[in-house]
């Protein structure tokens, strides 16, 4: 009877120990999801209506299929809408192909502490902590009344500046990206690497790796989750990253070279209310364009973690993680 | 065992020590540092010249000032259009402190929302916690472009358009990768700290706020600090959703198109601006490493 009661008492315990959990999770959660609901299910819902609007001189609407045939109408025809894309895509490519390995590459020597790498660091941190639009005039600065300065001192030649000469500005402005975008990757996987077990990469040290099979064989593998993040999270950017263009389109005029992001923000500041449904059709083309793009990059990424070559470490894991689990429900139920 | 231990740590010192190889990465890094540094410099350098000496002398100096320091405090305005059609400015001051509620409201928000939600879905395995990381993985993984004109009108039907608060609002979102930052951070702390406090009486209140928050406090500050830089450098946001409230951002981006403004006076604008970013940096560097780790993509 005294153990039928105490049975009891615990599962009354554990029931309001429940509800109390329960109060705290919606308490907790509620707002964040009517924040989602609105500002994302709702907004998204409205873009994609907005997608088959057309508004008159006194903004009424009616339903029309007509934005989607003027994006790809621009996409063919229209230099500026073509070249916003192809742009794009070129500093998409700069940052992922050359920028990313390297910024792994400079990551790694960071974490190993070789010489300097604490003044490395710093200077590398910089570009984040300083304003785009700072970098931006400073980079004008250099670029459009620098260069001619230098190539009168050193050649005496009389020239352009890089921004304001249509044939250089987008070499200057890919040198620029590839100079500028290392920071932002580098803290991530900085903060990935200094996480690994330092026993395991002195047990690599120890048995005679070198600092290229280190990399290859232990650290790589161990931080390849953040590493697929970042190459995923980069693609899905193509298209809402302006690459610093507006900025740069702002401050020097250039406006020669622009992207998607940037040809966005222009025309949704500058050209009127009656324009959004033509960029909110052309979002969700560049929508499906980057979910073409997104998911096979996604299903390479995967097949290439090197987890997936060590004797089956990931099943290994979701066993443990299985076994755990199935330890914690024994527990609780005794 | 002790000469075990040594041969041990004279191997590792071995593998770490400087290669040729590495001796050239070195010495090329430290030539990126230093092209990465000079522009930053050389804008330091030019925001003391007068503007003579800045266009007759680029690259050198003869005399140095704070003219254009004081000319940003005292005679730097920017024009605005107010929400009642009139006109309005804002002087250096005013664009700082725009700036400023801007940056630390959107970074708080941004802060303490993923966290709160990485929490709930990490220590409370409900099928509604599945759902929402579930969610949050296919959203990162396909956002909808272009809704950037819905958000206008959304916001705009919703009243919070063109307000500071309204931004504030906008910025409580859960969705990015500091949600995973965090979910990994609250799957490395052990239930048993839940347990314990409970066992003393707490409730989930108390283990929140008072074992949950300290624990992840240094990934927060991280992502505190990175939030409110990018932030500060923010000009998107302010132009679509707070034309009437402008930053240090938009004016410097408009600063050549303003009257009686030199390129001088723009950098030292500009190194004004960078202050709160630098000592930031300054204080918090050696929080960034090591704080900020994440979990991957779930297939």
């Amino acid at each position: 009877m005294e153990r039928k009661m105490k049975q009891l008492h615990k599962g009354g315990a554990t029931r309001s120990r429940e509800r109390s959990a329960l109060r705290f999770y919606c308490v907790m959660m509620a707002f964040p999801i009517l924040q989602f609901c609105v500002m994302w299910i709702g907004v998204n819902f409205n873009s994609i209506l907005l997608a088959f609007k057309e508004y008159d001189a006194s903004l009424n609407f009616t339903w029309t299929m007509d934005n989607f045939k003027g994006v790809f109408e621009g996409l063919v025809k229209d230099a500026t809408v073509r070249d916003a894309f192809k742009n794009s895509i070129i500093f998409w490519l700069v940052t992922t192909i050359i920028t990313f390995p390297t910024s792994l590459g400079i990551s790694y020597y960071i974490y190993r502490n070789y010489k300097f790498s604490r003044f490395i660091k710093t200077i590398l941190f910089l570009p984040r902590m300083i304003s785009g639009p700072v970098t931006a005039i400073i980079i004008y600065q250099l670029m459009d009344r620098g260069y001619p300065v230098m190539m009168k001192l050193l050649f005496d030649k009389d020239c352009l500046g890089l921004l304001a000469n249509s044939a250089t500005q987008m070499m200057a402005l890919v040198i620029y990206q590839l100079f500028f975008s290392l920071a932002g990757n580098f803290i991530f996987l900085s903060s990935a690497m200094s996480g690994i077990d330092e026993s395991i990469s002195e047990a690599a040290r120890v048995d005679g790796a070198n600092a290229w099979q280190e990399f290859i064989h232990v650290t790589l593998p161990l931080i390849w989750p953040t590493v697929s993040i970042f190459l995923v999270t980069s693609a899905v950017s193509i298209f809402t990253n302006d690459y610093g263009m507006y900025s740069f389109y702002k401050v020097a005029g250039v406006t020669a070279v622009n992207t998607v992001g940037s040809y966005f923000t222009i025309g949704l500041t500058e050209w009127g209310t009656r324009r959004y449904p033509f960029f909110a059709a052309f979002g969700l083309v560049l929508t499906a364009i980057t979910a073409l793009i997104v998911f096979p990059l996604r299903a390479y990424v995967n097949s290439k973690n090197p987890m997936n070559d060590t004797d089956g470490a990931i099943a290994a894991k979701k066993r443990m993680r299985k076994e755990a689990r199935r330890n914690a429900k024994i527990t609780e139920n005794a | 065992m002790r000469k075990l231990q040594k041969t041990h740590r004279k191997e590792v010192r071995k593998a770490s020590r400087m290669t040729p190889i590495s001796w050239v990465v070195c010495i090329l890094l430290l030539i990126y540092a230093c092209c990465m540094l000079y522009p930053y410099l050389l804008a330091v350098l030019s925001s003391f010249k007068t503007l003579r000496n800045y266009t007759d002398n680029f690259f050198g100096f003869t005399e140095l000032t704070l003219e254009n320091f004081k000319k940003v405090f005292t005679g730097f305005v920017y024009p605005i259009v107010l929400k009642d059609g009139g006109s309005g400015y804002y002087d250096f001051l005013g664009l700082t402190v725009n700036s400023f509620l801007y940056a630390a409201g959107g970074a708080l928000g941004l802060t303490v929302t993923p966290c709160v939600v990485a929490y709930c879905c990490q220590k409370f395995p409900y099928k509604f916690s599945k759902f929402i990381e579930a969610m949050i993985y296919v959203v990162m993984i396909v956002p909808i472009i272009g809704n950037t004109a819905s958000t206008i009108q959304m916001t705009q039907n919703i009243g919070i358009y063109d307000q500071m608060w309204g931004h504030w609002i906008m910025k409580c979102s859960f969705i990015g990768i500091y949600f995973l930052v965090y979910h990994a951070a609250f799957e490395g702390i052990p239930n048993d700290y839940m347990e314990a406090v409970y066992m003393d009486g707490g409730g989930h209140f108390t283990i929140f706020f008072k074992i949950m928050l300290p624990l992840v406090s240094k990934q927060m500050l991280t992502v505190f600090i990175l939030q409110f830089v990018q932030l500060w450098s923010d000009y998107m946001g302010v132009l679509l959703y707070l034309p009437s409230t402008p930053t240090i951002s938009i004016a410097l981006l408009n600063f050549s198109s303003l009257a009686s403004t030199t390129a001088p006076m723009q950098l030292a604008a500009c190194m004004l601006a960078s202050i709160p970013g630098l000592v930031l940096f300054a204080k918090f560097s050696e929080q960034f490493m090591g704080s900020l780790q994440m979990g991957g993509v779930k297939g």
